[in-house]
């Protein structure tokens, strides 16, 4: 069950809803079926092994649903989110590393390196804000 | 077995919506915005749960018809000994009335209650399962009409339903008013030999030749017997007391003849 589970939650919505649109129609063509051949069969298929299948079928359809919805959720939330900026990191780095930089009297490459990042970190805290 | 009501034909045609709006999607693929969304939610949930709601009533209401009992071969005689016109016996009258009579296997062998038709149906799987299963389904029709039985024994307040113990005329009979307390506690059974006689005569016959190790032969020994057993049981049966009212002569909307109405002599 859960392996079944796993799987569905790794499909493509679209590719769930067209699960979903195959076994509701075979679920409706059991139904179908014992109404038009009211026998015992088809009767107790309709009745277990049809409203199973169409019940699979919303099940899939809801699962595509809510996936699509977090989904788009999800990347929405991405894009707000500010970009790797490898300089500004690059920075970050070097303003750590700048006072142990400025103890041993070699600052003057990080100050520039401090410089040069500091436009590049402000854009990325724009962009958040 | 086709079956035409307004139901079926709402079932077929909330298939036919719930069908066409898959195969568009799996024909088309459009893009799954909400109007799509929508869409399938109709096609996958709404009309689907129509069509299962309304096959399920159909079916239902199907199973409870005489022909839907009659289309397992095994209950081919009792089948046709209800159906015909010609048969004395208490299933075959109870199967005349108009009112009841298509559904008259359902009427007379359902449980009574409230959980009655729920029981009744559960007993049913376990019949679907004794002839897929079990054997009846290979069985010749011959040798399934030794073997049929009542699982357990016919109550009363089936036949009670309809027949009130309370009415002045079923109490006016001296065998109804001696025998009130056997036949409230089902020591009793109307459907007895002494009293208005087997439903199903021919298989009651049969069962007994069986039991005494006598084999029946099929064909004019089986014909032989049933008939005996069917003019042995219109015979025990007092008729006014075994029928429906609708189907006593005297009363209204009763046929003229005593034969056409299926009345014993």
């Amino acid at each position: 069950m859960s392996r079944i589970g796993y799987w569905l939650v790794h499909q493509s919505v679209s590719h769930l809803i067209r699960v979903a649109c195959v076994a509701a129609l075979i679920a409706l063509s059991l139904m179908a079926y014992s109404v038009i051949s009211l026998k015992p069969l088809p009767v107790i298929f309709a009745m277990s092994v049809g409203h199973g299948i169409g019940i699979f079928a919303f099940l899939c359809y809801l699962l595509a649903v809510i996936l699509d919805t977090r989904r788009a959720s999800a990347g929405t939330t991405s894009a707000s989110s500010p970009p790797p900026n490898p300089a500004a990191s690059e920075a970050k780095a070097a303003k750590s590393s700048s006072g142990e930089a400025a103890k041993s009297s070699s600052g003057k490459a990080a100050k520039a390196t401090e410089r040069a990042a500091e436009p590049a970190a402000d854009e990325g805290d724009d962009e958040q804000a | 077995m086709a079956h035409s009501s307004p139901l079926t034909a709402l079932t077929l045609i909330c298939a036919l919506i719930a069908g066409s709006i898959c195969l568009h999607y799996l024909v088309r693929r459009p893009p799954l915005d909400l109007r799509t969304k929508l869409r399938l939610l109709l096609g996958l949930g709404v009309f689907p749960t129509l069509t299962a709601v309304t096959s399920t009533v159909t079916g239902m209401e199907a199973t409870t018809h005489k022909e839907f009992c009659g289309s397992c071969h095994v209950m081919g005689a009792h089948y046709a000994n209800a159906t015909d016109p010609n048969s004395q016996s208490l299933a075959a009258r109870h199967s005349r009335p108009p009112f009841f009579g298509d559904r008259s296997c359902y009427v007379c062998h359902a449980d009574y209650g409230m959980y009655g038709y729920a029981m009744t149906k559960a007993g049913g799987m376990r019949h679907v399962y004794e002839y897929y299963l079990g054997g009846y389904k290979d069985m010749t029709l011959e040798e399934a009409e030794k073997k049929i039985h009542l699982r357990k024994p016919y109550d009363n307040t089936n036949c009670r339903q309809c027949h009130t113990a309370t009415a002045t005329v079923w109490q006016s009979v001296p065998d109804h008013e001696s025998l009130s307390e056997e036949l409230a506690s089902n020591r009793v059974s109307c459907t007895s030999a002494g009293c208005h006689g087997y439903a199903h005569p021919f298989s009651k016959a049969l069962q007994e030749q069986a039991a005494e190790g006598h084999g029946v032969a099929p064909g004019t020994a089986s014909a032989e017997t049933r008939a005996s057993a069917e003019t042995r049981a219109s015979a025990e049966t007092p008729a006014s007391a075994a029928m429906p009212a609708s189907a006593v002569p005297g009363r209204p909307g009763a046929p003229s003849s005593p034969a056409a109405s299926g009345a014993a002599p």
